[in-house]
This record gives structure tokens, sequence and C-alpha cells, in this order.
């Protein structure tokens, strides 16, 4: 096992890594590229590129942009309506963990923004016993929000002949380098299969031991490629064309429309998480369980790299985090009907040998090459120029309130009170 | 209907892509070398990959010509032989000295003439042209297929036998069939979907016998 | 006659599928089976895998997963030293042996390994430094040219036993400049083996200038083709609409668009994309 001299990922991470003979890892020696591209002439690019995509006829979009209530949703919509000029589709596909900030943010940024929305929202049974599924099978229980979220707009760009899909980031080329800025890549079912889904399409679940259905997987199927093709259906990724700094885009975003941000369980970026309850909560523990290590160290690498945190301020914040329980547990053991005792016995299935073993108190711990690879990197670290912004998230809560009995109500949470039961089904 | 086939196991030829493209047509499949076991088989499956005399000598060697010609001549059983295993179908082989094959298909497997623009082997993709004898193994959707060959001999089969041809300074005779025995010099395992509607072909002409 | 074969190639280290500039940078792309059966589905005419660095238990599930993943021929380059290291390939789902290195440290092992599984399992791989006007095979452990010249050493590999040539150009080798089709071209009009070329492509007008100029058996494209969705496809349908012959391999097409410089869709006219709105469009059946 390696560790990355600048940063704190391992040669273990699961989207995969490569150093070069100076002991730097891929995701930061395409991150150099950053202070070395022209910026300028890649903007050019993109605005060429799209130009090629405006509708003509006056009857449909010019794009599609998929959204949330968070991750740069404002920055990706602002960038593709008020900058670059195209009329977009926006799509959205329903997490199902909704927080409350997460569902004003998505109802200020149609409104404010003007866009036109798809929402898929797929029954809870149906996304439940799918939850379950893949909790058993791979210790993972937000495949269906990935899977949603990356089949969704190519279903609808398909469907409704709309060429071209706009994403932010490519989070492979982002963490690992998968791919230089200059490749210029652009989605493919491919990368969604092996990356986002775990290896895992949705046809894979289909199973009677876990009472999944062909047709429970319907939504989530990939349109097939003699349609894509037909269509010509391209997606393409903002930060191949524009210096992505997520810290720095969400901070003009809560300045240009009021969007809000919260603290997390288990990550200091209060900005990316902020829609769901469980992405960095319950979700983020099962990538600990499973990979040994959380969010808070990819967001910690992101800023490291951006010389806003030091090797070692990385690693403490990191560290910090790691550990922490997830404060909304019980909120998802109750949702998909499952004990804590179910919960631990289907990650303990899923726990990396190489990283971690049983201890002499029968307690995960991590191997001893862990510990001993990274002590081996802070020997000799590489350090970055340090940025002078420094490394402060933002809160930002709006007043606003979303459903009131006095008003048109656009889209609304509703809220559903069984009289048997008495308490609120959210909905 | 799960058909079950039995891959002929005599140590030649790739068979695990053979077995692949087979259970993705939804049948059983096994490897065996034994009477008992090939028996069970609605239809065998002859693999092969390398020179005729090493085919020639695991098939005599271990008993295996006697047991093919009494399950796939005496009792009809379909027999589908691939690349090397279509062309042992053959009664002489002439790789290494004369050499006697199974003798299952009349004809001899001679050496592919270098010529201009020929290369030796013949290594790519084709499509072939249809002949009447391949009516059980090509449909008419096989006229815009291609397939994938990579060979150095040939089996050069009477007119009545040849099931497909594929144009070199003559004819190229590149797929054989005579009642329930065939045969197909490129390889339908690696040949994508063209070559699974080969293999579906015939397993549907098996369903019929 | 037959069409030039489109053949993708994974470079593969630490058991990662990797895009390799030059074989010294590598970037991780993903999984190799991933890839292959992606590429597969795509209507690639074949496989190569080059294993930079993997060996015994890792070689064997690299493999076999990538030959359980696709239905496509399938070659294997990298860490054979002996007829011993060819038969575990072959026996793991490799259709056929790329043998580099070796062929200079050990000469007869050429003969052996056609003697005992084929010339058709038995590629010649060569990698070929340009000095100027002449072509010389370059040796990998030295980093620089050796002195014996390509045409010579290719000759012998095949008097050797070698089914096929692969031509690997380290000087193109992920720099996306096109490919030595002059050199390529010497050594098909030389030669009575089928030629396969590889290193440098960039675009689909590379792929069509090379089979233009130097009409090999086939050219291998590596990094571009994890960069866009269904590139094979459009490979094949810039090459095809250049003019070649080239198996359609599958009922998806771009036969309606046309394409930017690298080769990717341009979007069609939007009366035409209206007219698609109610036409339902199946998928192949087998």
């Amino acid at each position: 096992m390696k560790v990355c001299r600048r940063c704190l990922y391992t040669s273990l991470h699961p989207l995969g890594l490569t150093f070069n003979e100076e002991g730097i890892c891929s995701g930061c020696t395409v991150h150099d590229e950053k202070n070395l591209l022209d910026w300028k002439a890649r903007r050019s690019s993109l605005e060429k590129l799209v130009e090629g995509f405006r509708n003509t006829s006056g009857q449909n979009y010019d794009c599609i942009v998929p959204v949330s209530g968070a991750r740069d949703s404002f920055f990706i919509l602002h960038t593709v309506k008020k900058e670059l000029g195209l009329n977009p589709l926006i799509v959205t596909y329903n997490k199902h963990y909704n927080t409350d900030i997460g569902v004003r943010n998505l109802a200020r940024l149609r409104t404010l923004l003007d866009c036109d929305i798809f929402t898929q929202t797929v029954d809870p049974d149906r996304v439940k016993r799918i939850t379950r599924a893949t909790l058993r099978r791979f210790g993972n229980m937000y495949w269906h929000c990935l899977a949603g979220q990356s089949v969704f707009p190519v279903q609808i760009a398909v469907k409704m002949k709309i060429p071209l899909i706009i994403w932010g980031h490519h989070q492979g080329l982002d963490q690992v380098g998968m791919f230089s800025h200059l490749d210029e890549v652009e989605m493919s079912r491919r990368h969604r299969r092996d990356h986002d889904l775990f290896r895992q399409e949705a046809d894979s679940l289909v199973s009677d031991f876990d009472f999944v259905k062909s047709s429970d997987v319907e939504p989530y199927r990939y349109p097939h490629d003699e349609e894509i093709a037909a269509a010509g259906v391209r997606g393409i990724y903002l930060g191949n064309y524009i210096r992505w700094d997520t810290k720095a885009q969400h901070e003009r975003m809560l300045d240009l429309y009021d969007y809000e941000a919260a603290p997390q369980t288990r990550t200091f970026d209060t900005y990316n998480d902020v829609d769901c309850w469980m992405h960095s909560d319950v979700h983020d523990y099962t990538k600990w369980c499973k990979w040994g290590y959380g969010r808070a160290t990819d967001h910690a690498v992101r800023e490291l790299r951006f010389g806003r945190l030091t090797r070692e301020q990385a690693l403490a914040v990191a560290s910090h985090y790691e550990e922490k329980e997830p404060l909304n547990m019980e909120l998802f053991l109750e949702w998909i009907g499952m004990t804590r005792f179910g919960f631990n016995f289907n990650m303990d299935q899923n726990r990396s040998p190489e990283i971690w073993k049983r201890n002499d108190q029968w307690r995960w711990a991590r191997q001893e090459a862990w510990g001993e690879a990274h002590r081996l990197a802070a020997q000799n670290p590489d350090r970055l120029p340090e940025n002078k912004d420094g490394c402060v998230f933002q809160t930002r809560k709006s007043p606003s309130v979303c459903d009131s009995p006095d008003r048109f109500i656009l889209i609304g949470k509703g809220e559903y009170r069984s009289p048997e039961i008495g308490t609120p089904v959210a909905v | 209907m799960r058909l079950n086939i039995g891959i002929v196991d005599y140590g030649l030829g790739n068979v695990r892509s053979v077995q692949n493209a087979l259970e993705r047509l939804d049948c059983r499949v096994f490897l065996s070398r034994n009477e008992e076991t090939l028996a069970k088989a609605d239809a065998l499956i002859l693999p092969g990959v390398g020179a005729f005399h090493a085919a020639m000598h695991e098939i005599t060697t271990t008993g295996l010509d006697a047991i093919l010609r009494r399950l796939a001549i005496d009792q009809r059983k379909p027999l589908l032989g691939i690349c090397l295993g279509m062309q042992v179908l053959a009664e002489w082989g002439e790789e290494h000295g004369r050499l006697r094959g199974l003798g299952f298909i009349p004809g001899e497997v001679k050496a592919l003439v270098p010529g201009a623009g020929r290369k030796i082997p013949h290594v790519g993709w084709s499509g072939v042209a249809l002949r009447a004898a391949g009516k059980n193994l090509f449909s008419r959707k096989a006229e815009d297929d291609s397939y994938y060959f990579d060979h150095s001999y040939v089996f050069d089969a009477p007119e009545k036998y040849r099931a497909a041809t594929v144009a070199w300074d003559d004819e190229l005779v590149v797929a054989v069939a005579k009642e329930n025995v065939m045969g197909v010099q490129f390889h339908p395992e690696k040949s994508q979907n063209a070559g699974l509607r080969i293999l579906k072909a015939f397993t549907q002409f098996t369903k019929t016998c | 006659m037959y069409s030039p074969r489109i053949i993708a190639t994974l470079v593969i280290r630490n058991g990662h599928h990797v895009q390799s500039l030059g074989f010294k940078h590598y970037l991780p792309v993903g999984s190799p089976a991933e890839s292959a059966r992606e590429y597969d589905r795509w209507g690639v005419d074949e496989i190569v895998l080059i294993l930079t660095n993997d060996s015994g238990e890792n070689a064997r599930h690299i493999i076999s997963s990538v030959a359980d993943a696709i239905a496509v021929p399938l070659t294997v380059a990298g860490g054979i030293r002996t007829l011993w290291d060819a038969h575990n390939y072959l026996s793991w789902g490799a259709d056929k042996v790329a043998l580099n290195h070796v062929l200079v440290e050990q000469p007869d092992i050429a003969t052996a390994v056609a003697h005992q599984f084929g010339s058709q399992c038995l590629v010649a791989s060569v990698d070929v430094w340009r000095t100027g006007n002449k072509l010389f095979r370059y040796d990998h452990w030295l980093h620089s040219a050796s002195s014996v010249e390509l045409l010579d050493w290719i000759h012998q590999k095949i008097g050797a036993g070698a089914g096929e040539i692969l031509l690997n150009f380290p000087q193109h080798d992920g720099m996306r400049i096109g490919m030595d089709s002059e050199a390529i071209s010497q050594v098909v009009q030389d030669v009575g083996a089928p030629v396969i070329a590889c290193g440098g492509i960039g675009t689909v007008q590379h792929a069509v200038d090379c089979l233009r100029t130097a009409n090999p058996s086939g050219i291998a494209i590596g990094n571009v083709l994890a960069h866009f969705e269904q590139s094979i496809l459009l490979f094949k349908e810039g090459i095809k609409t250049a003019g070649a012959e080239i198996r359609a391999a599958v009922k998806a097409t771009y036969n309606s668009h046309r394409f930017d410089p690298r080769g990717c869709p341009e979007k069609l006219d939007d009366a035409k994309l209206d007219e698609l709105l109610f036409h339902r469009i199946e998928p192949e059946l087998i």
C-alpha cells in the first residue's frame, strides 16, 4: 500500500490511483493542470461546443441540466442559463432522503433561475426493497440515488430528443486524475457502471431473494445503445472547461441566490451535501466501513490541493470526522425497516480485508500497513504554496418557508398523518 | 426447454468462450471426453485451435474418434465443429504429411496459398456467401453479418457440402454441413452477436432433431 | 477479403485499466473487465491487453475476467518469459499471446510457442523507433533504439513462426499526434503476415489517415476510447464515411450524423430530432 506524498489518498482508493516517480498521485498531477491551463481558451471551447446544440425550431430545449438541492447545482445552472445563454430543461431525481434545506434550495433554484423542471420520484416501497438489496449485497444504501441521478437525465434526453446533457465536474478526474482536463472526457455508461454503481447495473439487482422484480428496476435502466446513437446524446462536464473550485463557486451562490448551507455530521464541508440526511452521515459511514476513509478525507484532499489546508491540517480534520457516529442512523433504520444489528451485519460482510481486520477485542481496526504507509508518506511530504484565503465554510439559513396555507404552492413538501399511527409520515 | 450441450474435451481449444456463449443462449453446458456423459448431451460441439496432427493424435489416442462416430454418425446427434474442430471432420489433412481425419464429411484440409494482397494466416473479420447446405446454420440475416477467422489451412469440401464460402483466389470453403454434422471455420464464440446467431441456429436445429 | 480491424488496447497496471503516456505516466481509468465489456458491446473487432507489471494470480484474474466479459478475440501482451507463461495465458482465456522483449533474450521461444500452440496464437510485438528516415527496433531496457533494422527483425520473427505483427510506436504513444503511417506502410508492403499498428491515435481522422495511407490489417486504439460514449462506433462510422469497408458489428448507428474534428457527433437538425420523437427504436435481439 502506498500513500501520496502530497495529499492523503492511498493506492487502495476505490477509483484506482497511480503514482509518478516522485510519489505524487495522479489526482494531484491532474489538479496541477488547474494552474497551468489557459482557462480563457477552454471557456471559448465550451462556448463553441454548446453553440452547435442550440435549438433552432423554438419547440425544444437547448440542453438538459441535472440538478439537486445542493452540489453546485446553482453554479451549473447559473453558468448554463445566465452566462452561456442556453435554455435548459432541468431534471432531478428524488433521493427520498431530502432535508427541508434541500427542498428550499431546489425551490429557490427553479424559481429564481426560472427553469422548467422534470422530477422523478420512484415509489417508496420499490426504493426500500432495492436499498435493502444493495445494502445486503454490497454494503451500500445510496445505490438508488446514484443510479437514478445518473440515468434519469439520459432517459429524458433520449425520450425528448435533447442530445446535450451538461454536468458539473467529473468525480474521477477530480479525485484521482482519471482523465486530464485536456481529454475533454464525456459521460459514458461504462463509467457509470464501473464507478457510480459498483459494477451493478439495474438488472443485476433482480432477485427473488431480495423481492426485487424486473419491473422494479425499470426506472434505473440505461437507454439502449441504439436510442443513444440515434439521438446522438452526449454528456459534457463543465469542469473540463472551467477552473472548478466548488468552495469558491458555492460562496458566490450564497450571495447571489441565498443558497442555504448547514453543518454536516461527518464532514466540514457545509455546502455540498446539505440537501440530504444521509450523504455525509449514514452513507459516508458505510464508505468508512468498507474503505477505511470518509468524505472528510475527500474534502480535505480537495482543499489541500488548493493550498487552503496544509497536509497536517488535512490529516487532522479528516481524522476528526472519520470516526463520528452517524446522527441520522435511526431515521434511516426506521425508514428501511432494519435493526442496527442487521445493518452492522451487512457492513461486516463488506469491509475490505486489505484495510480492515479484527483486533484482539474482536473490534474492527485498520491493518498495520495503513498506518505505516501514512507515516512513511508524512516523513517526506510534498508541500504546495499556502493559499491565504484559508478554509472556512459558512452556514446560511433562509428565513423563507416553502409551504403555506394562504398562497399558491408550486411544489410543496406535503405531509400525511395516518389516523392509526398518529404521527406524520413525510412524503 | 433447456438444451444440454456437450463440449468435447480433447485438450485443444479455448472452451471458456464457447461455454459463455452457449450459457447466454440459456443452454446447460458441460465439458467431457467420456462417452456416457457425452451421450447425455442433446448436441455436441467440437472445438479446436492449433495443428491438425496434434488434434487427430489426441482424438485417436483417447478413443474419441470411435465415440464421436457412434454418437454423431450412428445415433445422429447434432455435431458442430469450430475452426480446427471443423477441419478434423474431413477425410484427410495435409499438415506435416498426409493424415487421416474423422471422415464425417468428404474433403481434404489443405494449406492456404498466399497471393497478391492475401496475408497468411487468414486473420480478421469477413462476411460469407451463403450456400444451400448451410440452411440450418445461416439465416437470411447472416448475409449482413461478419465472423472472425484465424487459420492457415482450409477444408476443401465437395460442392454439395459447402454451407458457406469466402472469396479468395477462387472460393474458400468456410462452413460445411452434411445432415446433422456441421462445421464452421470461423469462431462463432468470438464473433459477438453474429456468432451468437450461428450458435442459436445450431441449438434450434438441435430442437428439431 | 476482410475489412481492417479496429482494435482496442487496454494498458493494465496494478490490476487497473490505465491511460498510458509513453508507457511512463499512467492515469487510472477503472476495471479492465468493465472497459473490455463496453468496447465489446460497442462492436470492437479485437482486444489487446498489455500487462505492464501484473503477474501470477493477479494476471490470471485480469485475463480471465476480461475473457469472460467479451465475445471477441483477446490478445495478451506483457510478462511472457517462458512457454509455461504462454500456456497459462492461453488457458486463462487469451486467444493469442504477444511476445516482445523475450524475443530478444530468448531467440528460440518464438519457434517453441508456434510449434506448441500454432502460429495463429503468436503475435510478435515490436517497438519501432524512427531516426530520420531509418526505422529500428526499440530496446525498452536500454531506453534507446537498438542497431537492428526493423524489417530484418520482423522477417526473422515471421520465419520463426509469428502469425501476426504488432507494431508499437513509443514516440507516439499517448501523444495524440497521429500514427507513423509511412513506417507502417513500409512494413505492410514488405511482409506477408498481417500487421497491426498501435500508438498515436487521438481523433477519428488519425485512424482514417493511417488506413488510407498504410493499409494495415488493423489499427489499435488506446486512451482515447475511454473519453466518450460509444467511441468504437464513432470511429467505425468516421472510417466508413471516409470510404473504407468496416465491419458493422452492432445495430446502433450514427449514419445520420455529422461529426466534429474529434469524431464526436454534432447535433442533428431540429427537424430530424422532431421526426425521431415518435419513432420507436428497438434494441438488437439475437
